[in-house]
């Protein structure tokens, strides 16, 4: 008989891993179950038409659910799995049992929810799947004042969309600097400035005691620092893994409250795979488990356990975690550790740090990039780094996540090769003179 | 770009150009829209359209409140949790000052800002990385 592979979820990791299944053994039946309505489009992109940078949300959709069905795949969508029997391999979905030889989780993330008083008024606002963020466009028209709780890339995306929709934007974050799980002060200050510039009013420092309101909605959000004013408080805290199928069968979680999985995404029972923001995966350098990463981290987990429950042999490799992201008119971006992480973590370091061009300096457009590289003292292995700049940040980050990867030194990146041409490129690389900064305090 | 005076010369060098850093608002022609007729076309007019019905109206949808608190947490994640936030505000404590930042606002509790944060700084690193890839690790992976 053919094998029956099952997959809940239909976001990145889920639809990746669905057609990898596919494509591995085209003859197995491989079911897909989503709560939400749509498949195959950009969450990421929805930040930007709220901001109005993008002009409408169809434009974000990649593919319609034929596109499954024409790849022999079968789409369940506003389908909810409310059951796992282990023993007998099956799934409830819909109230439907449906079975399998091999399943693969992919139930993602929700934002973690305030444990404050108020937290359930109407005007906590959340951007999670795009048919909300239809509906939540139309409503901002009426919004006046607007709080963002937390600055991690997704709050800052908002600010940013709130802001430039004229819309009185306050950042609430317990933190003393933006970003501030992954990148130092003097990177993110420049986002922050640019941010203000905007119009965005930025509390660090400061914590959330409750949302206050009245007949049922929110008024404001009381923070440590007093209350402010607001229509609606978009919620883009931590990315909590959504874990209560995987929980009710007995599959083993890891340090950070997500599915632990081995290098194939195999979770702690034969046969069950799981992949994207709900699993946990090594940091390259310190073996630490780290979850809730990246949209393409989800997609490429999802394919590694696709290939696998479809009989393959693939391994998913331990991260170094590049990201990048826009805030207000600034690129922000980096790899692996920056000073504040490392020093909290208690890894030693020496430090590298450079301003550079990213285009000849005659050229129109030139831009400011500062680069601060981080490595281990004595052997000048890197461990991490961060940019902040107006343009050719996201490849930066790119390229020293592959350099770690690789186990690059100083050295190496004080000896590279690089591009110039003047509309695209200095002569002399600001990563490269961050090296050469940096050797000498090795 | 010219900017305000209150943005002081030394961060407004980092701000991109409107093209990069998407200041043009109208000011740049948008990507173009998936072909008429393909599936993503025909799926996206139909969410907005479907969207737009619905906006405003009452009555529960998927994903319409996708936020949840954190279930009962084993062990490992509670020491997990309250070391790393310790640990990070003493961090944030100690770099902020290089921009003036104001102090993280504390939560971690006496314990882990008092006993455990200065113990686990008086540790060499080399005990320190086998201690959190024993508590913080994971098993069945190769080693980067
Ligand atoms: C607004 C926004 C902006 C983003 N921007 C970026 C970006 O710029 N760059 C980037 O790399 N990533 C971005 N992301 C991606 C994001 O941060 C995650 O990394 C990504 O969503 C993880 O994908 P996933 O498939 O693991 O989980 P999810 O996207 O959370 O998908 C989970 C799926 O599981 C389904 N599900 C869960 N439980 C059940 C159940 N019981 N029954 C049926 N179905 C179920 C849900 O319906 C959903 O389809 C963005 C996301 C959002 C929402």
């Amino acid at each position: 008989m053919a094998q029956r592979i099952c997959v809940i979820g239909g976001g990145a990791a889920g639809i990746s891993a669905a057609s990898m299944a596919k494509r591995t053994n085209p003859e197995a039946t491989v079911v897909v179950c989503t709560e939400f309505e749509d498949v195959a489009y950009s969450p990421c992109g929805i930040p930007y038409v709220l901001g109005r940078e993008i002009p409408d949300f169809e434009r974000l959709f990649l593919a319609g659910p034929e596109n499954y069905e024409q790849a022999g795949i079968d789409l369940r969508r506003e389908t909810v799995v409310t059951e796992i029997d282990a023993a007998n391999q099956t799934m409830t979905a819909n109230g439907q049992v449906v079975p399998w030889d091999t399943l693969i989780v992919c139930s993602g993330w929700n934002y973690l929810l305030p444990d404050v008083p108020g937290n359930d008024l109407e005007g906590l606002t959340f951007v999670k799947n795009i048919r909300r963020g239809i509906e939540l466009n139309e409503t901002l028209n009426d919004v006046k004042k607007a709080v963002v709780l937390e600055a991690g890339p997704l709050g800052v995306e908002m600010l940013t969309a709130l802001a430039h929709r004229g819309i009185e934007t306050h950042l609430v974050d317990e933190n003393a600097w933006l970003l501030a799980q992954v990148a130092d002060p003097e990177i993110a200050e420049p986002v922050q400035e640019s941010l203000k510039e905007l119009g965005c009013h930025l509390h660090f420092g400061t914590a959330l005691k409750s949302f206050v309101g009245s007949n049922g909605k929110l008024t404001g959000v009381e923070t440590s620092e007093g209350i402010i004013d607001a229509d609606i408080c978009v919620i883009a805290t931590h990315k909590e893994p959504e874990t209560t199928l995987g929980r009710s069968i007995g599959l083993k979680l890891g340090s950070t409250g997500a599915f632990a999985v081995d290098e194939r995404m195999q979770t702690s029972m034969a046969n069950v795979f799981a992949a994207g923001d709900c699993v946990e995966v090594p940091q390259n350098l310190t073996g630490v488990a780290v979850q809730g990463l990246t949209g393409s981290h989800a997609m490429q987990q999802g394919r590694v356990a696709g290939a696998n429950a479809g009989g393959g042999r693939r391994v998913y490799d331990p991260v170094n975690i590049p990201w990048g992201m826009v805030g207000g008119q600034v690129q922000i971006g980096g790899a692996s550790f920056g000073e504040s992480l490392a020093t909290s973590l208690g890894i030693p370091y020496v430090v590298g740090v450079a301003n550079g061009i990213s285009r000849a300096r005659y050229f129109p457009g030139v831009q400011q990039v500062r680069v601060k590289l981080l490595a281990e003292p004595g052997t000048g292995k890197l461990i991490g780094g961060q940019f902040v700049g107006g343009e050719g940040i996201k490849e930066r980050a790119d390229f020293l996540a592959f350099a770690l990867k690789r186990g690059a030194t100083l050295e190496d990146l004080a000896w590279m090769e690089n591009v110039y041409s003047p509309p695209i490129g200095a002569l002399y690389e600001p990563l490269s003179v961050a090296a050469q900064n940096g050797m000498a305090n090795l | 770009m010219g900017h305000g005076p209150e943005i002081p010369e030394h961060l407004a060098e980092y701000f991109g150009h409107d093209k990069v850093a998407h200041r043009g608002r109208g000011g740049l022609p948008a990507a173009p829209p998936a072909p008429p007729g393909s599936t993503a076309r025909k799926a996206g007019e139909n969410a907005v359209a479907d969207g737009l019905a619905r906006a405003g109206t009452p009555g529960r949808r998927p994903g319409d409140h996708p936020a949840a608190l954190a279930p009962k947490p084993a062990l490992s994640r509670v020491m997990r949790s309250g070391g790393e936030t310790a640990l990070m505000q003493a961090s944030q404590r100690r770099f902020g000052t290089v921009t003036g930042a104001p102090a993280p606002h504390g939560s971690a509790g006496w314990f882990w800002r008092s006993v455990f944060a200065p113990v686990y700084s008086a540790i060499p690193w080399s005990i320190k990385k086998r201690m959190v890839t024993m508590t913080s690790g994971v098993k069945g992976w190769r080693k980067g």
